[in-house]
């Protein structure tokens, strides 16, 4: 390893020393011997299942749709897609509490969407744990599809076009070639993008409201809990703190290989 | 992450948020006025109620409106009020003041509906049944409280951390019912009474927290000829 210059290492203590504050501020108020009662508890149990539910379900539908728009916006050349790119990238910039107004306004029960849902189905979203699976979905989708797309770009396109030439189907190039090529970056995508839907507070709480067992996620919970029993907020913090790292550590080797 | 998302949503709580910062950004001259912390639900009152002791008394004012048990946990954590009503006389304990003014003006809760569902009829009994959609306070604030000490177990769709969010979900017509103060159904016209009800306790009960000589004289306001026709002219029982 090269000597790291002492600038280097000055700039990165203060940034590390100011990361790290408010977790030692977190843990330092932390009631350590009443955690084990507040631990117990059916709401953070609750909350805590649901947010692992919730997060998951949403990292899963980010997967599955991302990787086909990252595809179309690394590969396909058309006029609106500077403008297209914008849009996929809004939920990152909009504030969350925007997005969920955003999202009732579509998908709400006088949304444009919403309404048509619930008079033809009898389906309304908001309220249900659906409803914050959407709102996570909209918020995380973005940090998975850069993440995604960067990959795509990355990557010659040296072998698909060999693979082209051999006579593979466009379908079996993107599947065996183009898809196990960027597989990491899809990996470094999945728990950035679990981890902010793991977070999310702001859009839930304005598009799915808050029912414990329902829609009361961990943030949620917390938020609720830090105006009226502020030591079970810093117990339910932990719970957080705790689940993240757990998936985020085994992870973080996965895409980043430690050396 | 988390303590991003809480400020996100302090933001949207209410645009008193941004309020709240520029009383910040104004600490240097706190000397020369009043600061007064005051629960969201009194926001279209004191805001009469202080501008008319602006003229009165020539004395100048900074307002923070924000649920009672926020505005109390930030007194906590060291921010400075002359004053702080509160919906929840109980959040004053363990604060910094001299003089406690308890119960002058009362908020009753009432059922609402969106004006647009005038024709769909409501009862009582639909509080506690599935048929619609109700969202209510969270057990845990002032709003909250007084409605399970009113309407005991609801069979909610969502639990609101302050009355403002609840209003807002009526208005909205997300949802068919809501609990709100009497001060709300009067003061937003999108929302009406769900059924004909009774304005009746059991009540939020407001007091009034003050510190300093000028703390102290603008609660002693809160009880004058004055402020008791703004609070009724509200919808406030005194």
């Amino acid at each position: 390893m090269n000597r790291i210059p002492k600038a280097v290492v000055l700039i990165a203590t203060i940034a590390i020393l100011f990361l790290l504050s408010p977790l030692i501020g977190l843990l330092q108020r932390m009631p350590w011997s009443e955690l084990a009662n507040l631990l117990g508890s059916d709401v953070i149990l609750d909350a805590f299942l649901l947010s692992l539910f919730v997060s998951f379900s949403a990292a899963l539908v980010v997967f599955v749709f991302g990787i086909p728009i990252a595809w179309f916006l690394a590969r396909s050349n058309f006029s609106f897609m500077k403008l297209l790119r914008a849009v996929v990238l809004l939920p990152m910039v909009l504030p969350p509490v925007v997005g969920g107004t955003a999202l009732l306004f579509a998908f709400g029960r006088q949304g444009f969407l919403g309404k048509w849902l619930n008079d033809w189905f009898g389906l309304t979203l908001p309220f249900t744990t659906a409803g914050s699976v959407m709102a996570a979905v909209f918020v995380s989708m973005p940090f998975f599809v850069v993440a995604v797309e960067s990959a795509f770009r990355s990557i010659s396109e040296d072998l698909e076009k060999t693979a082209e030439t051999l006579g593979a189907s466009s379908s079996k190039i993107f599947l065996k070639i183009t898809l196990p090529r960027i597989f990491p970056s899809i990996l470094a995508g999945l728990a950035l993008s679990w981890a902010r839907a793991l977070g999310e507070f702001g859009a839930t709480i304005t598009f799915a409201g808050n029912m414990p067992g329902e829609t009361q996620t961990l943030p949620l919970a917390i938020f609720l809990a830090l105006e009226t029993n502020p030591e079970a907020a810093l117990a339910l913090s932990l719970v957080m703190l705790v689940t993240s790292l757990a998936i985020l550590i085994p992870f973080r080797d996965q895409w980043l290989p430690s050396r | 992450m988390w303590l991003l998302n809480v400020r996100e949503t302090v933001n949207k709580y209410l645009p008193v948020f941004a309020i709240f910062c520029l009383a910040c950004f104004g600490c240097g001259k706190e000397e020369q006025g009043v600061n007064i912390y005051a629960a969201s639900s009194l926001t279209e009152a004191v805001s009469v109620a202080v501008e008319r002791y602006e003229e009165i008394s020539e004395v100048k004012t900074k307002v923070v409106f924000a649920g009672s048990n926020h505005l109390a946990a930030q007194l906590r954590d060291g921010a400075n009020a002359d004053v702080f009503i509160t919906a929840d006389a109980d959040l004053i304990e363990g604060l910094d003041f001299q003089e406690i003014l308890e119960g002058f003006a009362y908020n009753a809760l009432v059922v609402v509906k969106p004006v647009d569902f005038i024709n769909k009829s409501f009862e009582l009994n639909d509080l506690t049944q599935d048929k619609g959609l109700i969202a209510i306070c969270s057990v845990g604030v002032p709003c909250g409280d007084t409605t399970k000490a009113k309407f005991g177990i609801i069979n909610a769709d969502t639990y609101e951390m302050n009355v403002k969010a609840v209003l807002s979900r009526v208005a909205s017509m997300e949802v068919d019912l809501g609990i709100v103060y009497a001060t709300d159904l009067k003061n937003e016209p999108k929302v009406i009474e769900a059924w004909p009800q009774e304005i009746a306790c059991p009540c939020v009960s407001y007091a009034a927290a003050s510190k300093g000589k000028k703390g102290n004289k603008f609660s002693d306001f809160l009880t004058s000829d004055i402020a008791k026709e703004i609070f009724s002219d509200h919808g406030f029982s005194l």
